[in-house]
């Protein structure tokens, strides 16, 4: 506290001299941008006028650089008996933000991993070991038969209660990752409620369920726009440059095509299981030790399932990427990604493998790769006045992401 | 000498090109349009980007100061103590070093504490509320295998057998026994004295005298009140593990959790000696067979070796089902039988590795045979048997007269496929059905 009071004074020298430079700008803004940026950054800044500079996205990641993050943790995360894994997901981070440069300066992400561990331990005592204590109190006191009457009919309502939990934790969740990312030292920010967006996702997600899916489109993008639109870089807010009409339009053609592959790959696998397993059972042949042929043949007609819906969704999902950034904006800023289903799908697939093969503890270079292709294949056009853009007074929250942890989705970057 | 800087003021996203200097304990930072001073002692390293530049500035404030690499070596000679590398290296060791001891705390509670405490608190568990634990534990039981009619005689028999024992052990509950259908030999006690015998089981036996040494081994599990304690210690367990674990579901975590199965099976197994001792002072003091315990085990051992050798060698119509060795232990159903039986082992045919001996939830039932034998030949016994002919002919009828065994290969079929469509889900439900059940 005191620190930050006796650092104001001198900050405060700056706004004034900000201003100033912001106002006299010709001589300062061409000098920071020739200087500051020796790699490409230069170009752009170079015909800035008054009014904004354009903006341009690096993502310098490496597998060398994550790889040494990713071995310490494991490490780590056996000998504490996994207590590192918030301090160790908060050095994947810092490693991700930063070797992600805007204009030639990195992202920085500050949180830190007591941050993270506190609000885990704050909900596990004040939510969950409550909840728990609760249902095995029940059990205890209550005659068996109602007990068991009771936990069935509250059956529902438990559930309800569990997705809600679920939709507050990705918000609070979102909150905290945005308020801990800067860059030039402006906080980014989530306003709105978590509340409001959980109850939108349980309704959308009732209404997935009673389309058979249909509506997963418009689930996403709406969702992705209750986000976005109240997402803040300082004091400037993201705006959806789409009205609701007209939002998930543009991807139904692949998501009816991921739809029907669906159905197709379902009795496709079905099929194949049949005609694999039909021999054996004309034979009657149900003798226990064919029990684990059976069992790899429904893998395998598993696989036929994921293989081929896994396929034919790609369009779907490059496309929601996509449009999900396409309906961005900043200012004048307009985003675009390039995203495509071959490009997208090899990023899937060595995941896929590299979490395999290394038993999930390769995840930060899953993260890392996903990360990456998003930095890299993203653009603006427009220009905006980074100078003009002010700091929030909102810190964010004071610890982390208590309640996606539990949830065990915390590990997201 | 100053250094070529970037400064972020912290209250606007414009970045200064700047000149950093350092002088009587100021840093002082200027360019053509501003001058800042921060003293030293109000500074903060950040954490070192990926691209090795220094970023420090006020703690507290959003402003800051990033040094570009070719440019650090300068700076930590003008700023050493801030920027003393040591420095962020001693916190890291210290802050790894305290959450393995945090860790090691945790651990040493659980493996040490836990067990030593729940002795003790379930002793002081009031019975109502075992009894309780012990009549929802039952109708899980009721769940998952068939109620089989037992004849008056039968369960008279079995009462009859029940309350000798009842007798001689103090126990705190009523003991309530009862028959069930199931594919595998085993018995096990639930809270509250309720003790589940399966008909499997029965048929092993030759003689009412060896289920009098079952039933005095769970008896003196229900009298000790190890299946509470085991409760206790289970629920205490998992709660912490998953505070320490956080529900997650990564290598780490997975590996966290088989290490707590492992831990669980070493209490057991010391319960199960335990209960072995209880159970011949029982058999003393009811004036019944001191030789049953080891009878029994004696027909398990044979049962065991039959059950492993099954597949090259014939070994007649008493080799029945195939019992999945970790019944008793089953993660799903922690108050259904908290592994107290006396069952079958998964046992290897010859080897017995340090694997099969880890894995073990009870101690290595030819040795338990022995040592049984051992003590039952030091006493005497009047030669009465447990129960009557008639009474012992009764039980054995229980359960026989079902054509289930026809419909069973079906019905694991169908139990293993939809097990594996709902991978995932619960697989624990897997180990609940016995797989591989063959009609005897």
């Amino acid at each position: 506290m005191s620190h930050d009071d006796k650092g104001a004074p001198e900050n405060g020298v700056d706004p004034a001299v900000s201003q100033e430079a912001a106002a006299g700008d010709g001589i300062a803004g061409a000098g920071v941008s020739t200087q500051m940026s020796g790699d490409g950054g230069a170009g752009p800044e170079g015909t800035a006028t008054r009014s904004g500079e354009s903006i341009s996205f690096e993502q310098t990641a490496t597998w060398g650089g994550v790889f040494p993050i990713a071995a310490l943790n494991a490490l780590l995360n056996i000998v504490t008996l996994t207590l590192w894994r918030f301090w160790g997901r908060t050095r994947v981070r810092r490693y991700m933000w930063s070797t992600t440069l805007i204009n030639g300066t990195p992202l920085t992400y500050t949180g830190s991993g007591a941050e993270l561990f506190r609000s885990f331990i704050f909900v596990m005592l004040l939510i969950f070991l409550p909840i728990y204590g609760g249902i095995f109190a029940l059990q205890l006191y209550l005659p068996p038969e109602q007990a068991m009457m009771i936990l069935g009919l509250a059956y529902i309502p438990i559930l309800f209660a569990f997705s809600w939990l679920m939709g507050m934790a990705i918000w609070i969740a979102r909150r905290y990752r945005l308020s801990r990312t800067t860059w030039r030292g402006i906080r980014f920010g989530q306003a709105g409620s978590a509340n409001a967006f959980s109850w939108a996702s349980i309704g959308y997600g009732f209404l997935v369920a009673v389309t058979m899916g249909w509506f997963e489109p418009v689930k996403e993008m709406r969702l992705s726009r209750r986000l976005w639109g109240e997402t803040f870089f300082g004091d400037k807010n993201f705006d959806i440059t789409q009205s609701d009409e007209g939002l998930a339009g543009p991807l139904y053609p692949t998501f009816a095509l991921s739809w029907f592959a669906g159905v197709i790959a379902y009795f496709a696998a079905i099929g194949v299981y049949i005609a694999m397993i039909g021999p054996m059972l004309e034979a009657g042949n149900t003798a226990p030790t064919m029990n684990m042929e059976m069992i790899l043949k429904l893998y395998l007609a598993m696989l036929v399932f994921f293989v081929l819906y896994g396929f034919f969704s790609l369009p779907y999902h490059a496309a929601l990427l996509r449009r999900k950034v396409a309906i961005l904006g900043l200012g004048e800023l307009r985003f675009s990604l390039r995203a495509d289903m071959f490009s997208l799908g090899w990023i899937y697939l060595v995941n896929m493998f590299i979490l395999i093969f290394t038993l999930g503890l390769g995840l930060p270079i899953a993260q890392m790769r996903v990360w990456r292709y998003v930095f890299r294949r993203l653009e603006a056009e427009g220009q905006i006045d980074i100078d003009a853009i002010k700091q929030t007074a909102d810190r964010g929250p004071k610890s982390g992401e208590g309640l996606a942890d539990a949830f065990d989705i915390g590990n997201v970057i | 000498m100053d250094i070529a800087a970037h400064y972020s003021d912290g209250l606007s996203a414009k970045l200064h090109q700047v000149k950093l200097g350092v002088r009587d304990d100021i840093v002082s930072i200027t360019n053509d349009e501003l001058s800042v001073n921060w003293p030293m002692n109000s500074l903060r390293q950040h954490p070192a980007p990926a691209d090795r530049s220094i970023v420090f500035g006020p703690r507290n404030s959003d402003a800051f100061i990033s040094v570009a690499p070719q440019h650090t070596d300068a700076l930590r000679a003008l700023l050493p103590v801030l920027l003393d590398p040591k420095r962020q290296r001693r916190s890291t060791w210290l802050l790894g070093g305290s959450l393995t001891a945090l860790a090691a705390g945790l651990a040493g509670f659980m493996v040490f504490g836990l067990p030593a405490l729940s002795g003790p608190l379930a002793d002081i568990t009031p019975l109502e509320i075992e009894a309780r634990m012990g009549a929802q534990s039952n109708q899980f039981v009721s769940m998952f295998s068939n109620e089989c009619e037992a004849s008056e005689l039968a369960q008279a028999s079995l009462d009859e057998l029940g309350q000798r024992l009842e007798d001689v052990s103090n126990s705190p509950f009523e003991l309530k026994l009862r028959v069930v259908d199931a594919g595998f030999p085993n018995a096990f006690a639930l809270p509250g004295g309720w003790i589940v015998i399966t008909d499997d089981l029965i048929d092993l036996m030759e003689t009412p005298d060896e289920l009098a040494g079952v039933l005095a081994h769970e008896t003196a599990h229900v009298s000790q009140r190890h299946v509470m304690a085991g409760q206790i210690r289970e629920m205490g367990f998992g709660m912490l593990l998953e505070l320490l674990l956080g529900g997650g579901s990564g290598a780490g975590q997975e590996l966290a959790r088989a290490g707590a199965s492992l831990e669980s099976i070493r209490h057991t197994r010391s319960a199960e000696t335990e209960a072995d001792d209880y159970a011949l002072q029982y058999l003393v003091d009811a004036d019944l067979d001191p030789h049953g315990l080891a009878d029994f085990f004696d027909r398990l051992s044979l049962y065991i070796e039959g059950q492993s050798g099954g597949e090259t060698s014939n070994t007649g119509p008493e080799t029945g089902p195939e019992t999945s060795g970790d019944e008793p232990a089953d993660p799903e159903a922690p108050e259904e039988s908290v592994d107290v039986s006396v069952t079958a082992e998964p046992a290897e045919p010859q080897s017995d590795g340090w694997l099969e001996a880890l894995l073990r939830t009870h101690p290595e039932t030819r040795a338990r045979a022995a040592s049984a034998r051992a003590a039952a030949d030091a006493i005497g016994w009047s030669g009465d048997p447990a129960m009557t002919a008639a009474g012992w002919a009764a039980l054995g009828d229980v359960c026989t007269d079902e054509d289930i065994a026809s419909d069973q290969a079906t019905e694991d079929l169908v139990e293993t496929v939809r097990d594996v469509l709902n991978l995932g889900d619960d697989d624990d439900e897997t180990e609940e059905t016995p797989v591989g059940e063959a009609p005897d």
